[in-house]
């Protein structure tokens, strides 16, 4: 018998059952694993109440966002899926079929998922995909430059938070009653991009030379980094209101909270992009000195790129624990999508209903957190192509 | 290996120095360092590592700060104005042993970043002078790349290019050569001499002799900080004065 490289029971052999050691260690992995999934497969099928996640899928989505308010959601996640149509159909207008088998599964768990949405308005998932079609073709269609793309979204965030919650004269939707997934949402992404910038700027002025502003990055950076996120939350919702006169209008608990996540990230950030400056060479600054760069521009278009690209991984790895750290808030009161599963857990309605809920969390989290991976790895390719 | 050298005799001072001092803490590192380059004279700076040659030429353009002295680029005085030094770097170019391009970059854009950014030219305008100064090094066909994809001559030669498109008065070269494989210093070397043959203003720390005696007008020979010896290639290497050149000549040409 001719053993080739794929042959199973070689693999086997060579991978699992080399030495008596490993044989013993796989059969008990083997039993263990097994068991377990034996145990979860029989009771997802013949115990589990699955029912009570399309029962409160709404709630799990936007928690007590009210049903009439909608609209809102739709027209930003409608605004969205066109957006992310257009940049993706540019990115990939060399290569037409990439990565289209994920983008079509993609959409189909996505309408299989929100389908459920809320019945009166679940009829605008197919708007949502056509919006998406739609954008893939028209970002074929015209030629734009990258920057186009950098406005549109930012454009379509400061659109959508509006949106999410502006009075148009007939109500709008305050922030307690923002929750569930679209909290968790609007708290990460918010606080990401707050706290990128500011990060930056952190681990700049720390390089600074003058004693003042390195002195005070310095000791923010530390301060913030000693204090754990609970506490930070915490001291956002208590001290904020310090920084405004007395009779100023307060900031609502949400914007307190994005304030403490944003400082606590931009201290984590602001070492990571230092560890990543500090990896660019002198040369690059003297080089960039010698044909007249002004040390601004040296910094914005020499250093900081370069330092930058370095770090993309571990950036990508503090915004994924920074949008999975969102699930403390529910310490303060807000109900974000663990919060609401909380709330789902202890509805007498579904008493007993206990496995079902995390499981649907975490599902939910892996595929954000996951989708992030993918686009840092895919980012990092793209970068080490052009480099 | 004489040749008819350009007569400089009206040529105006481009370069003064005058007893420049430099510290590193404690460590002297350039000792009342005078001397004047005329416009086109082409100088080779030579000299034991570690004897101030490198420290001298990056003087030249700020890179390092000078404690006592004067230097004066095309009469306008080195200081800690800003103003000045972004003044004499655009009339300054420089050319690294270890090339620092800017791996992020394309060559196109590692040589037009400093036209665009600083001399605001259009980028149409400065990539046509960018491909002119990449047929002039012999490398148009490499514009699209990124410098990681370069061979270390090429790389050097897109270097010379970048300095070049700042229209610099002065051309300076750290060690050029000397981070190269063999094979590759010649092409480097080529470049460099049909630049100092078109008249440029150059100081070159480097060790190549057939370079330095092809086009150098005059080679300077450091050693602990100090110039210890002037002289015509001719003159330097055939009948050097000094004990320490004597030294220095018989360890680098010795094997």
């Amino acid at each position: 018998m001719v053993k080739t490289k794929n042959d199973p029971v070689r693999w086997l052999k060579e991978n699992l059952f080399s030495t008596p050691w490993n044989t013993v260690l796989s059969i008990v992995v083997v039993i263990v694993v097994g068991l377990f999934f034996k145990n979860l497969l029989e009771w997802s099928f013949t115990k589990a109440r699955w029912a009570v996640i399309p029962a409160n899928f709404r709630l799990l989505m936007v928690g007590p966002y009210p049903l009439e308010q909608l609209w809102r959601i739709w027209a930003s996640l409608i605004a969205i899926s066109l957006a992310a149509g257009f940049s993706w159909g540019t990115s990939t207008r060399e290569r037409p079929l990439a990565r289209a088998p994920f983008v079509l599964l993609g959409a189909i768990a996505l309408l299989a998922l929100v389908w459920q949405f809320g019945n009166p308005s679940g009829t605008l998932v197919p708007v949502a995909c056509i919006g998406l079609v739609a954008g893939v073709f028209i970002g074929r269609a015209i030629k734009t430059e990258n920057r186009v793309h950098y406005y549109l979204w930012t454009v379509l965030f400061f659109v959508c938070v509006f949106l999410i919650g502006f009075d148009f004269g007939r109500g709008g939707v305050p922030s307690s009653l923002w929750g569930g997934l679209l909290l968790t949402v609007l708290l990460s992404v918010v606080s990401i991009v707050a706290s990128f910038p500011l990060g930056v700027l952190l681990a700049i002025g720390r390089r600074s030379k003058l004693p003042v502003v390195s002195g005070f990055c310095i000791v923010f950076i530390e301060v913030v980094r000693g204090v754990p996120l609970i506490a930070v939350l915490f001291m956002a919702q208590l001290f904020v209101p310090f920084f405004f006169p007395p009779d100023f209008p307060q900031l609502d608990k949400v914007a307190r909270a994005i304030i403490g996540m944003t400082l606590f990230s931009a201290a984590y950030m602001a070492e990571n992009v230092r560890g990543g400056l500090q990896n660019v060479p002198s040369g690059q600054d003297e080089a960039a000195r010698a044909i007249g760069l002004s040390a601004t521009q040296t910094l914005f278009l020499i250093v900081l790129p370069q330092g930058l690209r370095a770090v993309i991984p571990t950036i990508v790895g503090q915004f994924i624990s920074l949008f999975k750290d969102t699930s403390l808030v529910e310490i303060i009161g807000l109900t974000d999508l663990v919060g609401i599963g909380e709330a789902v857990r202890n509805n007498p309605d579904w008493l007993g209903v206990t496995r079902e809920i995390p499981i649907t969390l975490g599902v939910i989290y892996f595929i954000f957190t996951y989708s992030m991976s993918l686009a840092a790895k895919n980012l990092e390719q793209r970068l080490k192509t052009s480099n | 290996m004489s040749q008819p050298r350009k007569d400089l005799s009206n040529a105006p001072k481009i370069i003064v120095v005058e007893h420049l001092n430099k510290f590193y803490g404690m460590f002297q590192a350039l000792k009342d360092v005078s001397l004047s380059v005329q416009q086109g004279e082409v100088v080779v700076v030579i000299g034991p590592s570690g004897s101030g040659k490198s420290t001298f030429i990056r003087c030249l353009n700020r890179l390092e700060e000078h404690q006592s002295g004067r230097i004066m680029i095309d009469n306008t005085e080195l200081t800690n104005d800003v103003r000045n030094i972004d003044a004499i770097r655009r009339d300054v170019g420089m050319v690294f042993q270890s090339f620092n391009l800017f791996p992020h970059l394309s060559v196109l854009e590692n040589i037009t970043i400093g036209q665009i950014r600083v001399k605001k030219i259009v980028k149409s305008e400065a990539e046509k002078m960018a491909m002119e100064l990449l047929e002039r090094v012999g490398i148009p066909e490499q514009a699209k790349k990124f410098p990681g994809q370069l061979s270390g001559g090429q790389q050097q030669r897109v270097a010379i290019a970048r300095a070049l498109a700042m229209k610099p008065k002065i051309m300076l070269f750290d060690e050029p050569t000397s981070a190269l494989d063999p094979e590759m210093i010649a092409e480097v070397l080529e470049v460099m001499k049909e630049l100092a043959k078109s008249g440029m203003t150059m100081v070159c720390v480097t060790h190549e002799m057939g370079f330095a005696r092809e086009v150098a007008d005059r080679i300077m020979f450091f050693d602990h900080g100090q110039i210890i010896e002037q002289a015509t290639p001719e003159d330097f290497y055939n009948n050097p004065k000094s004990e320490r050149a004597k030294l220095f000549l018989s360890q680098i040409l010795g094997h």
